[in-house]
């Protein structure tokens, strides 16, 4: 009776924790923040839709030489978009929010139900459920990123069903076969990346056949053999076919675009600029151990905690010869797709970014085996040292309690998140891409739109989010980098902290008089609202560009003073000085640039063309060395080089 | 009269070769544009799979949609049979 009210408990916990992550979710889904990829992803999703409406005359979707985005199934995209057109709904975003919250909750369940398999224990469930909530990485993303999240729910529930598959061996039921096979389909239909689940289950076939030697006999009769290739056929098919079906790319040619996707998906030919241990550094070039740092200084302790345990535990099971145990494999199992992905990408050098971002779907198991390790840590305290169960207890709670704070203080920028081992968020800024979603741009967008009432302003914004100001036709929104702003006609500026150097963050040198308003992120710069004072600069900088060099300068140099940290603006009279033939003007502002930020690309190449122009080819090539080395990929550099190496030919 | 000669060609030979100095310059000037890309997005060396342009797509939109239509007409039968032998 004690058993069957205690197992009831423990499943009434999990289903009771599902509901209160479902009310949290949709509580939470309308005040999100969107990303800057929603406004690459959905614009695209759009177009695929018009594609099946069209039933594919308009072939926009293909068309997508910069972006890649052809070569994504983003199937959650696609349905976004489609039930948006559908319904004409107008907040398109808020749909597409409630669908991640959907798509999170159901990587919750499917987790949870994958904890319940390998242990047996509807309280490793339930702990499960709750390390996925105190990952702020994960849950930080669950609303606005619709690729990476329902990408991790399709992979979780394709190793759910394989898990399935393999306990009901040597006859695994048709159901069980067909929603492998649909959970393989999905996880195709959002990224090519989700073939992986196929080897997965070859694998799995193979390793329980080897375990289990004695079903060969049974795997080999008639009956059981038939039916088995033919589940295994079924899954093919449905996996393979089923996740190409929203996928106009793939659908071209079903055998060849697929796989050519998943190359493309590997190597990742964008690329882009990432603070990473201090440098800023183009992602092509980031270190193998990029992943492998990433997890550790942005898992939060309690996970980290119960990771050490789990090991601790299988290792332990291991010497005690226990590994025969069933429960044992999988676990063993649920380690492997955690690690495997992690190795694959280090082992084919793939171009990653934006942190942990990729790697997504590998936090549901790292949340399932701390599950399982604070669970058995638990029961083995409760068995063997009694005195240490409430101090221990008490210590993970309030560890577990640092990811909550944090997420509570920070939403809707919550994925923000560094543990202590990297020193913590306020180390953590300038040192590591910080809010590479631009999620703090939501706060500041709100605060302008206020401020604006109903004045025509103009805006810019280093980002894509538009969005924001969709809804208001007074207000028009540009893009411009933060430090080239004053070559942009703007009255308001919103700048998240983004792409700008190390070395001016660190040393309070990215900061301006034009700053109205900051906002903060754990006592961090997160984004910043600036208000021109007079357009002097812009007005400044067109006049050097029509060859109006004394005009532009006085204009430039008027603006100069109330922003003595523009380095742009010593860029641009230092050019306007080389371009004037001033050379001792022209290296007082070069060297007073320099000053300000020693790493700015700009000035490097004003001084290696200045030195070209003298003749001065071999300073003018060391000069361009040092700029590579700063910036491989800055325009012109190159061109340059080879123009010095011509003349020395000739 | 030598020496005028020679002032004579030399100024010719300088006046002729203003266009070509001025081309000169123009063409090993590299500081139009100085800012500073933050990511490959909008800059060459994009790369696209060879093979992978839409114009070379093998089927039409009206075969793909088809193909589409009796896909999921296939899987959703196979998926409606399997389950409801189970539940006989």
């Amino acid at each position: 009776m004690n058993k069957a009210f205690h197992i009831l408990s423990a499943q009434n916990g999990f289903a009771a924790i599902l509901v209160l992550a479902a009310i949290l979710l949709g509580f939470m889904a309308p005040k999100a923040a969107v990303n800057v990829d929603e406004q690459l992803h959905y614009p695209h999703a759009k177009k695929v839709v018009n594609w099946y409406f069209t039933l594919g005359e308009d072939r926009s979707c293909l068309d997508t030489p910069k972006s890649n985005l052809k070569y994504y199934g983003q199937s959650v995209d696609n349905l976004t978009a489609l039930i948006n057109r559908v319904f004409s709904i107008e907040n398109e975003f808020l749909l597409r929010h409630y669908a991640g919250a959907f798509f999170f909750w159901l990587l919750l369940l499917f987790s949870g139900m994958i904890a319940r398999k390998v242990t047996g224990s509807y309280q490793v469930a339930t702990i499960t459920v709750l390390t996925l909530l105190l990952m702020p990485r994960l849950f930080g993303q669950a609303f606005g990123n619709l690729k990476d999240i329902p990408f991790a729910t399709g992979y979780t529930a394709g190793v759910f069903m394989i898990i399935k598959f393999l306990k009901e061996m040597p006859r695994p039921r048709w159901r069980t076969a067909v929603f492998l096979g649909l959970a393989i389909a999905f996880t195709v239909s959002v990224r090519a990346g989700g073939f992986i689940l196929f080897g997965y289950l070859a694998l799995c076939i193979f390793t329980f056949l080897f375990w289990k030697p004695f079903y060969l006999n049974s795997v080999s009769t008639k009956p059981v053999f038939v039916r088995l290739t033919g589940q295994v056929t079924v899954i093919l098919f449905i996996g393979y076919f089923a996740g190409l079906l929203f996928w106009p790319f793939a659908l071209q040619n079903v055998f060849s675009h697929p796989l050519e996707s998943l190359n493309l998906m590997e190597h990742y030919s964008v690329n882009i600029r990432q603070i990473f241990e201090g440098e800023l550094t183009w992602s092509a070039q980031l270190p193998w151990y990029y992943v492998p740092k990433w997890l550790l200084i942005s898992t939060p302790e309690f996970i980290m905690v119960g990771l050490l345990f789990s090991l601790f535990f299988v290792v332990r099971e291991f010497i005690d010869r226990k590994y025969s145990c069933e429960n044992c494999l999988y676990t063993i199992f649920i380690l492997f797709v955690f690690v495997f992905p992690v190795v694959y990408v280090i082992a084919i050098g793939s171009n990653l970014y934006s942190g942990i971002r990729q790697m997504l779907f590998v936090l549901p198991f790292v949340g399932i085996l701390a599950a399982i390790g604070i669970w058995k840590f638990v029961k083995w305290l409760a068995g063997n040292n009694k005195k240490l169960f409430f101090p221990s207890i008490t210590i993970l709670i309030a560890l577990a309690f640092l990811p909550v704070k944090h997420q509570a203080a920070t939403f809707p920028a919550g994925y923000v998140y560094f543990n202590s081992i990297s020193g913590g968020n306020k180390k953590a800024w300038s040192n590591y891409e910080y809010d590479y979603y631009f999620h703090g741009i939501k706060q500041p967008a709100d605060y302008l739109i206020n401020l604006a009432g109903n004045d025509d302003i103009k805006v810019v914004m280093n980002c894509n989010l538009t969005n924001y100001f969709s809804t208001y036709p007074n207000i028009e929104v540009g893009y411009s980098r933060y430090l080239e702003r004053s070559s942009t006609d703007w009255d308001y500026a919103i700048f998240g902290i983004n792409y700008i150097h190390p070395h001016l963050l660190k040393n309070y040198k990215w900061q301006t008089t034009e700053v109205i308003k900051t906002f903060y992120h754990k006592g961090n710069p997160l984004a910043v609202v600036l208000k021109r004072v007079d357009k002097n600069d812009f007005y400044g900088i067109e006049a050097v560009e029509k060859g109006n060099f004394t005009e532009g300068q006085e204009l430039i140099k008027s603006s100069l003073q109330n922003n003595l940290n523009n380095v742009w603006l010593y860029v641009q009279l230092a050019k306007a000085n080389l371009l004037a033939g001033n050379a001792s003007e022209f290296k007082k502002y070069l060297n007073e640039g320099k000053t300000i930020h020693p790493f700015y690309e700009p000035l490097f190449m004003l001084e290696a063309q200045y030195y070209y122009n003298e003749g001065q080819y071999v300073k003018s090539m060391n000069i361009l060395k040092e700029l590579v080395e700063i910036n491989p990929l800055y325009p012109n550099a190159q061109a340059l080089k080879n123009d010095i190496e011509n003349k020395k030919l000739h | 009269m030598e020496k005028i000669k020679k002032v004579i060609a030399s100024l010719t030979g300088i006046l002729l070769s203003i266009p070509y100095r001025l081309m000169a310059q123009d063409e090993g000037s590299y500081i139009e544009n100085l800012g500073v890309q933050d990511s490959s997005y909008m800059e060459e060396g994009n790369p696209i799979p060879a093979g992978s342009a839409a114009e070379q797509a093998s089927g039409s939109g009206n075969t793909v949609i088809i193909i589409v239509v009796a896909a999921v007409l296939v899987i959703a039968a196979v998926v409606f049979f399997i389950l409801r032998k189970k539940k006989k």
